[in-house]
């Protein structure tokens, strides 16, 4: 049986466009070709993994035909290639302003194959089936974002990367001990293994899974680094307001969402089936790790919301209210991920379409496509708002609120874009983001969580807040000196648009982005069917021979 | 073996490392950061006695496969020592910069800068000028 | 007859597509757009026409995944909606012909108002709670766009973010309410639906009762009245959340007119008059009851004190749309017939009153209660207009207004005499609210009257094509007033009864039997029995005690007028300061701005120490948590110490020496002395290594840890010494956290350490030489078994390289970006 190229296919095309434009930095023009080239091969790609993937159900590429556990495993599953096509698709739009907005000597020196490494680190997250390989990975999308962040190096530029770069080096040694306890603990570190191995114990001759929750949380701690979750978050406003906007963009719409990935593909589909006792600790009830996850999510989430919602608010620059925003936002994207843990654990069904769809519980299955089709909302639309916020600067000279005013009259395609794109946020519907908002509180009302209710509402109501302010400053009232010289670059007002039309789209023709999301839930919470896919080896057991005490 | 002892030590290094995180000389922040990679890997290492005392080297026709320490964690520590070169090297130059644009090591004098600074890097603040 | 789903479609579709035309329409016909919009709303009108006499429901799929359809309900009230939005519509886009001369951003505006328009007829139309929901939020976007049409105005913007703010946040809570009831279905259904009419709708007569039994017995009836009736509330301006309304009125005139007055916030008495049927009870009366007649009577106490024309009208629409709630409240037939004709009548003399205001704004120059006056010379016809608009609003007889109220004075004193006690309560604050009707009313009317004072000058004459729509409005109340005399004796507009009896059979009617059951008093048994609706002017015995509050209401109103000026004064010096609903809502919004920078500066420090202090706390928190919680059981292998072995001896020194060179490294009084400390224990991590048996790794470590110190070393040299003095407690305070992070290491280390699985580990050194071909197990792992990490390595390492040449190569390019 020939390993499904189709797997790797996005990671090498993205790989090979990171190298050649690296190489071909002496044209300008050859390097910005290859790069625009490689981002839409890579989104052909990516095309074309989706569409097998939901022909033959997960594809799994085992490196150099080493059987998985052994062998790093790429595993392309449906939950995988729901996050991937959405985020390649804003990865590239983003890409494609950057040629029109990033200066050209940083487009030579290094800007190309720095943004083709992230989305390289990006994509083999998503995909990876092994744990260490997503640690390298990870460094992979942190190293290049490092100094994509400080890319002007500027005074704010280099202040705000280096919080970021501490941060996330403490982070990154913290996903070493993790990985190296899990790895003492369960004895290996494939994926669908380790699920299994947590799922038996016994037949591993593993002792004690006591430590797996700990170790988990360590893990966890690096991943909520990674998506920005209260309190977690610290880097975010600074990290986003001095990158490029095609970086923010891609930061918040794409990056930000392989944190929450890892944290559903690891704790609903690898963790979830450790059979850990009763908690014991006050204020937490039911066995399993998703015991003292759904608690500590609903408190982070809650925490991000108001947290976010209530520091934008009063934001002078459009992208610091965007970076907040984001704090917010990615609370409403773990808000359902922690009354889906609550349904596994207190086994809360749902009405269809989410009942019976994974044999887990239907609770579970609405929060994780509550989550999934957040993220994807937040990915268009925060993307949008970013490249919105970088072709104002563009054209005026500056982000801030104060300054602008009355772009509506003087840009009034590009303000229909950062509208639509902001009521988007706002949740209104056909949008998609009326959908996120929508299965959030459908989450809530289901689990018949008051707390998480309640949570929502108010940041909601923050939303309309600080996008209605920024509206009526920036895009309504007399246009300002620097808004009557504006000047829009034709290129980057399209992409703006075609992510707005997306938000618009997506949602207008919901039923198959949720039979995608459902799928991608199905897929997550479905351990069993993601180790029978990865099928790795049973034999350790029978042949470690005499190496354990 | 010496678990006891690894543990002490282990947890000393990310103790001593997470103060210096917390000081305000870059330098030393650079430090604690650079201690605590270490110690996530010789954390790793510790892992790795897999029950046999030999290095992981099979001569030819390893049937009888000798009992090795784990080498599995010792290509893991390899890729993780590098990585963490790339990333501490990277570290230190920017630290350089941050000097240079800001005309200070000082976290605290860093924090303290112009707050208006503009987005995108339109208005290139002179961090000496805090001094 | 069954209804045409094609219509449906096209009915809510064309407004919608004409707006998305609009833009390039203007380009061809600049002003004349307006007659473009007006023709496309004669066509919804032509449609909604076509649909009378038609009744059920059809549906088109939309997410069939989640069962939400496009499904559209047709009967009594939907009509009355859409004949509203589109015939009001026409009259609307007709005026604003003239009205908007001149005026900027008219593409913008034709297409708001469009799709303001198509939305409202989807609002009218929907039989699914998510397809109501979705028209009933861009009813709000499209009134955001509208009241900030004048975009460079500070009050227009002000007053489109608080109606935003209201009107959505209100939607927000309907929306949740729509989720409880889509759960509820579920179980008192079979299956969960969010279809409010068609197959399994929870509003059709035959699941009613189910839905009825399974909300009170999960007591879920009044969480679903709260959050539905927040949601109507707000779209509909009741007290306190009505305070959006006034501030609308910085919209053009006709839109205040349109939305404001005659359609968008009939929505939420819609939505009332919709659950009506299925939520209608004690607990529904209580809220309904209560909250429409403080709206009517508060809003009415506003008006008199408001000194502009429109903001009086604002008021006054608050206030009717409370009689129409306070109508809908009471679960008598008496109630419906309040809330179904009201509607009609407010919407006439209302929507008139706002051009007649338009009008005398645009030719007057002033909106200033107290500037105007005498205008009945200038402007007879208007003056016609707002006179039989005028007494309508104030219920005096035989105007329409009239009629209407009058079954509401019937709806209270049936429901006063049932219950009796504080019951009576609800017939007094309705009278009590309508003296204070009268007097705005009669004030409104009363600039046409009397002198003209000298400021005013002379007033142009309106043109015609603003005058016809007024007119007409006026003339379709006269007619509504005068079937009300004719009916008296015996001559019934039999059309607008028969119309008026479908929308109240769709209101539910006369609801229930159950305890609050109206039957047994003498008086409404005979009114109550059958569906049919006539209206005339009181004779009977049985309309004496509402006749009697009528005139009791224009007795005291004709009385406290002449005190009008005075009263006005004070009530207008009363109502300010924390007794207005505006000083809270500017409260918070105000207040949020600096909160927000409280909240922001409290938390984003700015430091990576106070980063640092609570990312790492959080990471010992949670840990620690989660051993606890799992009850790890921590064995310390003390034992396991003894014999000491060279072995151990060894490891123990190296890792000793190791600890004291991080010591030294937080002692290094000087750059250099850290930086060669610090190598101190990178070379025994080496050594560590060579122990551990990974002669590999230590290769490459003292290759790292030369490369490493080169580069400390070139960097150091061109920074400056710098010695951040510690004081005691900050020292302590770190010291604690660092212990702490330690301890949560080392607890971590002797867990993992503590237990041996089957490792994948053994299949390395088994296959690493026949399968790998390598004699090297580590080399082997890297290059073969797991090549993407290596990959991603150097990929690393390749980024380090261009992040160098990236930082010194723009480091002088910040200023151009």
């Amino acid at each position: 049986m020939s390993p499904p190229v189709a797997v790797i296919a996005p990671l090498l095309v993205v790989l090979f466009t990171a190298i050649l434009t690296a190489v071909a930095h002496r044209s300008l023009r050859v390097q910005r070709a290859l790069s625009v080239l490689g981002g839409v091969a890579y989104l052909g790609a990516v095309a074309y993994l989706f569409a097998r993937v939901k022909a033959e159900g997960t594809l799994v590429y085992q490196l150099a035909d080493w059987r998985a556990p052994y062998g790093v495993t790429i595993v392309a599953d449906d939950l995988s290639v729901f996050m991937l096509a959405f985020g390649s698709f804003v990865g590239v739009a983003a890409l494609a302003f950057a040629v029109v907005y990033v200066d050209e000597v940083g487009q030579r020196v290094s800007f190309h194959p720095l943004y083709h490494f992230m989305l390289v680190g990006v994509t083999g997250s998503f995909l990876t089936g092994d744990i260490f390989n997503l640690f390298v990975w990870f460094e992979v999308m942190l190293m290049s974002s490092y100094v994509l962040v400080v890319f002007y190096s500027g005074a704010e530029h280099t202040r705000a990367a280096l919080q970021y770069v501490v941060l996330n080096l403490v982070g990154s040694a913290l996903m070493l001990v993790a990985i190296g306890g899990l790895y003492a603990t369960v004895g290996t570190l494939n994926m669908a293994d380790m699920a299994r191995r947590l799922a038996d114990p016994a037949a591993f001759g593993i002792t004690t899974l006591a430590p797996v929750l700990g170790l988990s949380v360590v893990l966890f701690v690096v991943f909520a680094l990674k998506a920005g979750i209260v309190p977690f978050h610290w880097w975010v406003p600074a990290a986003y307001r001095a990158a490029p906007a095609p970086v923010s963009a891609a930061l918040a719409g794409v990056v930000k969402k392989v944190g929450i990935y890892a944290i559903i593909r690891l704790y609903f589909t690898v963790f979830a089936p450790a059979d850990l006792g009763e908690l014991a600790l006050p204020g937490f009830s039911g066995s399993g790790p998703l015991a003292y996850f759904g608690p500590v999510l609903l408190v982070m989430a809650i925490a991000s919301i108001l947290l976010g919602g209530v520091a934008a608010v009063n934001r002078d620059d459009i992208d610091d209210l965007l970076a907040y925003s984001s704090v917010g936002q990615v609370g409403f994207i773990v808000l359902p991920l922690a009354l889906a843990a609550f349904g596994i654990v207190a086994g809360v069904d749902a009405p269809a379409p989410y009942g019976d769809v994974a044999g887990v519980s239907g609770l579970a299955v609405l929060g994780v496509t509550a989550a999934l089709v957040y993220s994807l909302n937040h990915g268009l639309a925060k993307s949008a708002l970013f490249l919105a916020s970088g072709a104002i600067y563009d054209a005026t000279g500056t982000s801030r609120l104060d300054r602008l005013g009355g772009l509506a009259e003087r840009a009034p395609v590009l303000s229909g874009g950062f509208f639509v794109a902001a009521i988007g946020l706002v949740g209104i519907p056909p949008l998609i983001g009326f959908f996120g908002k929508f299965l959030v509180f459908d989450a809530a009302a289901v689990a018949g969580s008051e707390l998480a209710l309640g949570g929502a509402l108010a940041g909601a109501i923050l939303t309309i807040t600080y996008v209605t302010r920024a509206w009526n400053r920036g895009f309504w009232g007399t246009p300002t000196e620097v808004v009557d010289a504006t000047r829009t670059n034709r290129t980057q007002v399209a992409v703006v648009v075609v992510l707005a039309i997306a938000v618009v789209g997506v949602g207008v023709a919901f039923d198959p982005v949720l039979e995608a999301a459902i799928e991608g839930a199905a897929a997550a919470l479905d351990t069993q069917g993601y180790v029978d896919a990865v099928n790795p080896d049973t034999t350790t057991s029978a042949t470690s021979g005499g190496g354990h005490a | 073996m010496t678990e006891v002892v690894l543990a002490a030590v282990l947890g000393f290094l990310f103790a001593v490392g997470t103060f210096l995180v917390l000081r305000r000389d870059v330098v030393r922040v650079v430090w604690g950061v650079s201690i605590i990679s270490q110690a996530a890997n010789v954390y790793l290492i510790t892992m790795s006695s897999l029950g046999g005392a030999a290095v992981p080297f099979v001569s030819a026709g390893g049937a009888d496969a000798p009992a090795t320490v784990d080498p599995l964690v010792q290509a893991l520590v390899l890729t993780a020592i590098v990585i963490g070169f790339g990333t501490t090297a990277f570290a230190l130059v920017l630290t350089y910069r941050t000097y240079e644009e800001h005309g200070t090591i000082d976290m605290l004098e860093l924090a303290d800068g112009t707050e208006e600074a503009e987005t995108n890097g339109a208005v290139a603040t002179d961090g000496g000028a805090d001094e | 007859m069954a209804v045409n789903l094609a219509t449906l479609l096209a009915v809510v579709g064309l407004p919608f597509l004409a707006a998305a035309l609009t833009p390039f329409v203007y380009r061809f016909l600049g002003e004349r757009t307006a007659y473009y919009a007006a023709a496309v709303a004669l066509a919804c009108l032509g449609l909604v026409a076509s649909l009378f006499g038609t009744h059920g429901a059809v549906s088109v799929e939309w997410i069939p995944t989640l069962d939400v359809s496009l499904r559209f309900y047709v009967d009594g009230l939907s009509l009355l909606i859409a004949t509203l939005a589109s015939g009001v519509g026409v009259l609307i886009l007709t005026y604003s012909g003239a009205y908007m001369h001149d005026e900027p951003g008219q593409a913008k505006y034709y297409a708001a108002l469009l799709a303001f328009m198509g939305s409202m007829l989807g609002v009218a139309f929907a039989a699914d709670m998510i397809v109501l929901f979705l028209f009933w939020e861009l009813t709000s976007l499209s009134s955001y766009v509208l009241i900030g049409h004048y975009q460079r105005a500070g009050p227009s913007m002000y007053a489109s973010r608080k109606s935003m703010l209201i009107t959505v946040a209100g939607g927000l809570f309907m929306l949740a309410g729509f989720l409880v009831l889509h759960a509820v279905s579920a179980e008192a259904l079979g299956s969960a639906t969010w279809a409010l009419f068609g197959d399994g709708g929870i509003l059709m007569p035959e699941n009613a009762a189910a839905m009825q039994t399974a909300l009170a017995d999960q007591g879920l009836l009044v969480p679903v009245l709260a959050l539905v009736g927040i949601g109507a509330a707000a779209k509909s301006a009741q007290v306190p959340l009505h305070i959006w309304l006034p501030n609308a009125m910085e919209a053009p005139t006709p839109v205040s007119a349109f939305l404001h007055s005659a359609t968008m916030v009939k929505a939420g008495v819609y939505l009332v008059g919709r659950l009506r049927p299925l939520l209608g009870g004690e607990e529904w009366t209580a809220a309904f009851v209560a909250l429409g007649l403080l709206t009517m009577t508060v809003a009415a106490i506003l008006a008199v004190a408001a000194t502009d024309i429109k903001e009086l009208l604002a008021y006054s629409t608050a206030s009717h749309l409370g009689l129409i709630v306070a109508g809908f409240g009471f679960t008598s037939f008496y109630g419906a017939e309040t809330g179904a004709f009201h509607i009609v009548n407010h919407a006439l003399f209302k929507a008139a009153l706002f051009l007649v205001a338009g009008i005398v704004a645009h030719e007057a120059g002033t909106r200033a209660l107290n500037e105007l006056g005498g205008l009945r010379e200038d402007l007879p016809i208007t003056a016609g207009i707002a006179v039989i608009a005028g007494l309508g609003m104030a219920g005096v007889p035989p105007f329409n207004g009239f009629y209407s109220k009058e079954f509401l004075f019937k709806a209270a004193w049936e429901y006063a005499t049932v219950h009796e006690g504080v019951a009576f309560l609800v017939p007094v604050v309705a009278v009590f609210g309508s003296i204070f009707t009268f007097l705005y009313s009669i004030r409104f009317v009363a600039m046409f009257f009397g002198d003209k004072p000298d400021a005013l000058g002379h007033v142009h004459s309106p043109p015609a094509i603003m005058l016809g729509p007024p007119a007409l409005l006026a003339t379709l109340a006269a007619v509504v007033g005068i079937g009300g005399v004719t009916a008296t004796f015996g001559v019934h507009l039999e059309p607008l009864e028969t119309f008026v009896a479908s929308v109240i059979q769709a209101t539910g009617g006369e609801l229930g039997g159950g305890a609050h059951a109206v039957a047994a008093s003498g008086a409404a048994g005979a009114a109550a029995a059958g569906s049919e609706f006539t209206y005339h002017l009181p004779t009977s015995r049985e309309s004496l005690p509402a006749a009697t509050m009528s005139a009791i209401t224009i007795v005291l109103g004709a009385a406290a007028y002449t005190e009008y000026d005075a009263l006005h004064a004070r009530l207008d010096e009363l109502i300010s300061g924390p007794l207005t609903a505006n000083y809270y809502y500017d409260g918070l919004t105000d207040g949020a701005n600096p909160f927000s920078d409280r909240v922001r500066n409290a938390v984003q420090t700015r430091r990576l120490r106070t980063y640092a202090t609570w990312t790492l706390a959080a990471f010992v928190a949670l840990t620690l948590g989660a051993y606890a919680a799992a009850e790890v059981t921590l064995a310390l292998p003390v034992g396991e110490l003894l014999p000491v072995t060279p072995p151990k001896l060894a490891v123990w020194l190296v890792l000793a020496l190791a600890g004291v060179g991080a010591v030294m490294v937080v002692r290094a009084n000087s750059h250099v002395a850290g930086v060669l400390t610090l190598s101190i224990l990178g070379f025994m991590v080496a050594i560590f290594y060579i122990l551990s048996k990974a002669p590999d790794l230590a290769l490459t470590q003292l290759v790292v840890e030369t490369l490493v110190l080169v580069i400390f070393l070139l960097v150091l040299d061109r920074l400056p010494a710098f010695y951040g003095n510690v004081t005691r407690s900050t020292a302590l305070r770190d010291g604690v956290l660092s212990v702490a992070v330690g301890a949560t290491v080392a607890i971590t280390v002797l867990l993992a350490t503590a237990t041996r699985p089957d490792s994948i580990a053994s299949y390395f050194v088994r296959t690493a030489y026949p399968e790998g071909g390598g004699s090297n197990i580590v080399n082997i792992i890297l290059v073969d078994y797991r090549a993407f990490d290596t990959m991603g390595e150097i990929a690393v390492v390749s980024m380090a390289a261009l992040s160098i040449i990236t930082l010194i190569a723009l480091r002088e390019r910040g200023e151009t970006q």
